[in-house]
């Protein structure tokens, strides 16, 4: 048996990979629903779709766990314009950050924390469509850049210290042009919780997370399909979590299975967020947060 | 003493038990052999006399040599590692042989246990085809001599006519030995000795022996047969031609008494004059182990023995598939065999896996076998079963191929350079032939952690000529992953099923020596589903949740004729059916479904003009509808538009597609040794015609002509030379063939393909070969800039190519019990999609590619192989740090660096492989573990980022896998 259990051992030994450690697995790369940086999660357009001429202010879910984001700004282009990076952003527009028309013209439609976002859909965006294609309308692209201090006086951005995102809104001439969701409360593990205090959890217990969605949250709306029948749809809204810290186990949810199972830290005494950030797929998008603790430590 | 020489009588005088030595075809060449259906009668004791035939001969490094054996009645081969060391001059010995002029004693019980050495050119030695005894002299039998030695030296032309006999010395000098001797062997008559097939003039060393030792009873009737039998080979229960069959009883006296004989070509033995009681038979086949089993002589009666012996590696089996079918002539021709193909680590023991060794063929990712030749893409190689093309030749796990390895006659991989009676693909061939002969019942069942598979095949009398019997064969396989895989899977999460399943079964039609037909029917079913419980998300789109389903499956049905209409005509025909579907599924709203049935037809009628002309004439068509159902929840134009309101759509296509290519080539050899030159110009006209619709309407019509032209010379009998240079063309693929919403502007993909190489056979096993190959790809098809969605044409032949490279191998062939071979590729391929774009890398550009496998056999049916592979890491294109598309949810990652600029680290495995066969009287069981990836480097195959692009991994290579696997081979 000495033979066949050194040659077994050779080959265990053997069957092995050479530099195993020198390259990363793809299971060692960060989780998207783990938000340990400088994020933005969520962009929300509010109301999500307008008629020409009307107005729609902008919000953004920014996480930001060193308090470095010092300036956001924001930025829009009409859908032809836009890449897959969003809209074309020149930094040097900023060298006018008083001049509100010379921003205009540059896309600019605002500097937070002195100027608002705020988009006015022109009176002519839907020239020259009718029928089905006035009803569906155009999207526009609403960029955002959250810059850090050190970044605000470049002329390029190094975009591994600056957060963006972008989104799209529609101007429409819709019947039932769309809304936001709404959540009315978080609950866990079917108990209703204090949006003013963090819950308290054991480290490394599991639990259950479900967004109650407000009454009106999700839509039946009308829509005149591709053959020019009219069509009364639902919403169908799905939701993204995140967290600080601990494990998400599934950051994606889908209506009706929206409860997402999250399971806190090991280490006592830590405090985090859940985030879940709810969509409608129409370009609607709402928020809600849970604060937490793990018991232990300096929290008992 | 000189003597006028005479000719000799080519087939000599075979009256009496004259031993002949035969040349055999392979490393067996030096072991002498009998002519077939003697049966040896021997006798204790010797009438007249032995004489030992030695032969020097340099080029063949034997290690035969001769002894009489205690009774002086035979001589026995001494093998190197049996006997131990023998001195370096006895290797240059060849033979051992005894003969009788009465053909009482066979002495010749010479064996190869070794073979003899493959670095030797295959020479044959002259035989003695007409025996004279010389008389024993009457002075020396009154002084009661008993016997006398004379050492002759004996010269032979090419003709085999004796040039000069000369005495060396003899013993005793006086009574005339000598000159009895000379005297004798000036009468008789040899056939010429040979060197590869090439009457030589030779010369060697005779001793001829006088005796006088008279056997009284040699004057009688011999006594009757008291022991017959059969010699069979354990496992394939073959019967054993040229076994030594040695009896030893103690006779009444109490002495030991020994018989031999030589086994016919139906394994037959007989002895007479056998003592009654025990006895011990010892049989030494001609490749197998000895073994000795213990016999009750009855007295009076006729005992039959069934004898069997085991071969001394069962692995030598195999069947040696290169050259079983005469196929036309090319340029770059890499053959393969089973034995070597079976043991060969990691390719499952498939025949089509095995290419991805050779030279000019890239690593395909997680080993799934596509076939990526001398830098083109996958679908610009085609596969041929049976002279027929087919769509696919893996299942989807990308392990194994289509078809029954046992079915494989061969494989031949063209990387390139080939005539034009190949075409549609701008790079290399894999041409699969199904078996043409059965030559033996064989019923085979295996099984490995992938798959089971079964295999028959069996010759069926169907008329009352025995020698054209009905060829069958049937095979089998299925897969059990998927019943498998769930047992391991928490049922809660995502479930892999990969099921797949093949079967073959072919006719050969009993048929005159001038005609072939025979019948192939194949198929096989494909499906890998991905199951996700419902309350899980797979991603957040709605209309992409539910199982993702992919099925293909093919049928086909092939027949082939060949026919020789004419010493100068021959002309062959294969025609087939065939459907292929495809399904494609996620959830139940995004579906793919295609189904063609092609017809194809291939023939060819070659014309031998002149000795050194022949002309080919071949039809290569393929036509057939297609048809597909393609249903999504979104119009192409809304993908980009992730909070557009989507509208489900449906399309059906359907049509016809054509391609009726014609061919001609010409066979020229113009110099008198054929083999010298060998000129193959060609040309094939293809022709492609695309149809939509049940009516046919709106085709397009595409034509091109590829000129070819190669030629291969024979600088020396182990050197040649040769190159190639012509025109491919591809026509588009049916994805590329199917406009959006207007009829498609593309044509045929081109390229021009040129090679000069150069190879050497150093000796029987060893050969190395080098070539040079370049590829200038041109029209190449793309996605068109001026895609706008429907309406709008979709591909153009906008893109160029190119690839350059050289490959190497050095080949040891399955001589003896190594074989291996080692494979180099140093080559560069780039594209770029328009003539004012750059030139990048090709996705798949691999600048070293370094394969080595070898395999050795090891005693008591145990063999072990292993495979290394070095291959460069693909291009890769770097992207950084992104920026966040909310709506999708998904970073967008910027281009650092341009496209497919940087590498993946290189790509490094260590595959071993332990074979051991157990042997039993009617079947064998094959036992093997495959350690496969046992060793192993990083090995990505992908680059893939974190969620915002700021960090990367790789997917890595396959890992580390035993695979443990049976096969059951009855043979009858």
């Amino acid at each position: 048996m000495k033979p066949i259990f050194s040659m077994a051992m050779a080959i265990l030994l053997a069957s092995c990979t050479l530099q195993s450690d020198k390259y990363q697995r793809p299971r060692d790369l960060a989780p998207a629903w783990k938000v340990d940086k400088l994020r933005i999660l969520a962009i929300q357009a509010q109301p999500p779709e307008i008629k020409p001429g009307e107005q729609a202010s902008f919000a953004a879910l920014l996480i930001d766990p060193e308090a470095s984001i010092e300036t956001t700004i924001w930025a829009q282009c009409s859908a032809s314009e836009a890449s897959s990076f969003g809209c074309p952003f020149d930094p040097t527009a900023l060298d006018g950050a008083d001049d509100p028309e010379a921003l205009a013209a540059a896309g600019i439609i605002g500097i937070e924390p002195f100027l608002p976002p705020v988009y006015e859909a022109p009176l002519d965006i839907l020239a020259g469509r009718q029928g089905r294609d006035l009803l569906e309308g155009v999207n526009v692209t609403v960029n955002t850049l959250a810059l850090p201090a050190e970044s605000a006086e470049r002329e390029e951005f190094d975009f591994n210290t600056v957060e963006s995102a972008f989104k799209r809104f529609v101007v429409s001439e819709a019947e039932t042009p769309n809304r936001n969701p709404s959540i009315a409360a978080l609950e866990v593990d079917g108990e209703p919780t204090d949006p003013e205090s963090p819950i308290l959890v054991e480290p490394g217990q599991e639990i259950e997370v479900s967004p109650i969605l407000a009454e009106d949250a999700i839509e039946t709306y009308a829509y005149l399909n591709f053959d020019g029948e009219r069509e009364e749809r639902v919403e169908e809204p799905f939701a993204l979590w995140y967290t600080s810290d601990g494990n998400m186990v599934e950051d994606t949810t889908l209506h009706p299975f929206l409860p997402a199972t999250w399971i806190a830290p090991s280490e006592p005494g830590l405090s985090g967020t859940i985030w879940v950030v709810l969509k409608d797929r129409r370009g609607g998008v709402t928020w809600s947060s849970l604060a937490w603790q793990t018991l232990g430590g300096t929290n008992d | 003493m000189t003597r006028p020489l005479r000719p000799l009588n080519p087939r000599g005088n075979l009256s009496g038990a004259i031993p002949k030595w035969s040349k055999g075809a392979d490393c067996k060449s030096a072991i002498p052999r009998f002519e077939s259906g003697w049966r040896l009668h021997l006798r204790p004791r010797l009438h007249a006399g032995v004489v030992l035939f030695f032969v020097t001969a340099r080029q063949i490094p034997g290690i035969l040599s001769a002894t009489p054996l205690a009774d002086g009645t035979t001589s026995r081969y001494i093998g190197r590692d049996k006997e131990g060391p023998l001195p370096r001059a006895l290797r240059y010995i060849l033979g051992a042989l005894a003969l009788t002029p009465f053909g009482l004693v066979v002495a010749g019980s010479a064996q190869a246990q070794e073979p003899v050495s493959e670095e030797a050119p295959q020479v044959a030695m002259p035989t003695v085809s007409s025996w004279v005894e010389a008389p024993f002299p009457a002075a020396a039998e009154a002084d009661g001599v008993e016997r006398a030695e004379v050492l002759l030296r004996v010269a032979l032309n090419e003709a085999g006519l004796i040039l000069n006999v000369e005495v060396i010395e003899a013993s005793p000098t006086n009574y005339g030995f000598a000159e009895a001797a000379e005297a004798a062997v000036y009468e008789m008559a040899f056939t010429p000795a040979t060197q590869d097939g090439e009457p030589i003039p030779v010369q060697f060393e005779f001793k001829y022996i006088f005796t006088n030792t008279v056997d009284e009873s040699a004057e009688d009737e011999p006594p009757p047969v008291n022991l017959m039998g059969v010699v069979r080979e354990l496992g394939t229960r073959a019967l054993v031609s040229d076994a030594i069959v040695t009896v030893t009883s103690t006779n009444p006296e109490g002495g030991e008494q020994t018989w031999s004989a030589v086994t016919d070509q139906t394994g037959a033995f007989s002895f007479s004059g056998v003592a009654p009681g025990p006895a011990s038979v010892r049989i030494t086949g001609p490749e197998h182990i000895e073994s000795t089993v213990y016999l009750d002589i009855a007295d009076g009666e006729v005992t039959e023995a069934k004898l069997w012996v085991r071969k001394d590696n069962i692995s030598t089996n195999e069947v040696v598939v290169v050259g079983q079918r005469e196929r036309p002539p090319e340029v770059t021709r890499r053959s393969i065999t089973t034995k070597e193909i079976r043991r060969i680590p990691g390719t499952f023991g498939d025949p089509v896996k095995v290419i991805q060794t050779l030279p000019g063929a890239a690593r395909s990712p997680f080993g799934t076998g596509l076939l990526i030749i001398r830098g083109a893409n996958p679908e610009d190689s085609g596969v041929y079963v049976d002279g027929i093309r087919i769509p696919l030749i893996y299942h989807l796990t990308g392990t194994t191929s289509v078809l029954a390895p046992d079915l494989v006659e061969s494989v031949d991989y063209l990387p390139g350079g080939y005539a034009a009676g190949y075409g549609r693909t701008l790079a290399g061939t894999i041409d699969v032939r199904t078996t043409s002969v059965i030559e033996e019942t064989r019923i085979n069942a295996g099984a490995d952690v992938l798959d089971a598979q079964a295999y028959m095949q069996t010759n069926v009398m169907v008329g009352a000529d025995k020698d054209k019997p009905l060829g069958i064969a049937i095979g089998g396989r299925r897969s059990y992953i998927d019943v498998f895989l769930p047992l391991f899977l928490d049922e809660n999460s995502f479930s892999i099923k990969p099921r797949y399943y093949d079967y073959q079964f072919k006719l050969i039609a009993p048929t005159p020596a001038h005609r072939r037909f025979s019948v192939f029917v194949y198929g096989f079913d494909d499906t890998l589903e991905v199951s996700t419980p419902e309350d899980q998300a797979q991603g957040s789109d709605a209309d992409t949740q539910g199982n993702i389903l992919t099925k293909y499956n093919s049928h086909r049905a092939i027949v082939n004729w060949e026919e020789k209409l004419h010493d100068r005509w021959n002309f062959s025909a294969t025609a087939s059916i065939g459907v292929d579907s495809t399904v494609f599924g996620v959830g139940d709203t995004f579906t793919f479904d295609g189904e063609s049935t092609l017809f194809q037809a291939r023939t060819s009628l070659a014309f031998e003009a002149a000795d050194w002309l022949t002309v080919t004439h071949g039809s290569d068509i393929l036509t057939g509808p297609w048809k597909f159902t393609f249903r999504a929840p979104l119009r192409l134009e809304d993908l980009d538009d992730p909070i557009g309101e989507r509208d489900p759509i449906g399309i059906e296509g359907a049509g016809r597609a054509h391609y009726p290519d014609t061919y001609l080539r010409f066979d020229i050899q113009p110099l008198k040794d054929k083999d010298a030159l060998l000129i193959l110009p060609s040309i094939r006209w293809n022709v492609l015609r695309f149809g939509y619709g049940e009516d046919d309407k709106a085709p397009f019509n595409r034509m091109s002509v590829d000129p070819r032209i190669s030629a291969v010379a024979k600088l020396s009998d182990a050197v040649r030379i040769k190159g190639s240079t012509g025109i491919y063309h591809q026509p588009p693929q049916p994805s590329e063939s199917i406009g959006v919403g207007t009829t498609p502007d593309v044509g045929y993909e081109r390229a021009w393909n040129s090679s000069v190489g150069l190879s050497h056979q150093i000796n029987d096993a060893i050969q190395w070969e080098a070539e040079l190959f370049w590829r200038d790809m041109s029209r190449l098809i793309d996605v068109s800039d001026d895609f706008q969605g429907t309406g709008t044409q979709a591909f153009a032949n906008v893109g160029l190519g190119r690839a350059y490279g050289l490959e190497v191998i050095a080949r040891h062939q399955p001589v003896g019990r190594f074989f291996g071979w080692v494979s180099y590729t140093l080559s560069r391929s780039e594209r770029k999609s328009s003539v004012n774009a750059n030139w990048t890398p090709f996705d798949f550009d691999q600048t070293h590619i370094l394969s080595a496998q070898a395999a050795y056999d090891l005693p008591k049916d145990v063999g072990v192989s292993f495979q290394v592979q070095y291959v460069t890491g693909n291009p890769d294109t770097p992207l950084d740090a992104g920026v966040y598309d909310v709506d999708n949810g998904v970073y967008n990652g910027f281009r650092a660096g341009a496209s497919n600029s940087q590498r993946v680290p290189p790509f490094f495995q260590t595959s071993l492989r332990f074979d051991k066969t157990f042997v039993y009287r009617s079947w064998e069981l094959a036992t093997y573990v495959d350690l496969l990836n046992v060793v192993r480097g990083v090995n990505p195959e992908f680059t893939v980022y974190n969620y915002d692009y700021s960090d990367y991994a790789y997917v890595r290579g396959l890992p580390f896998i035993p695979n443990i696997g049976i096969e059951a081979k009855v043979r009858r």
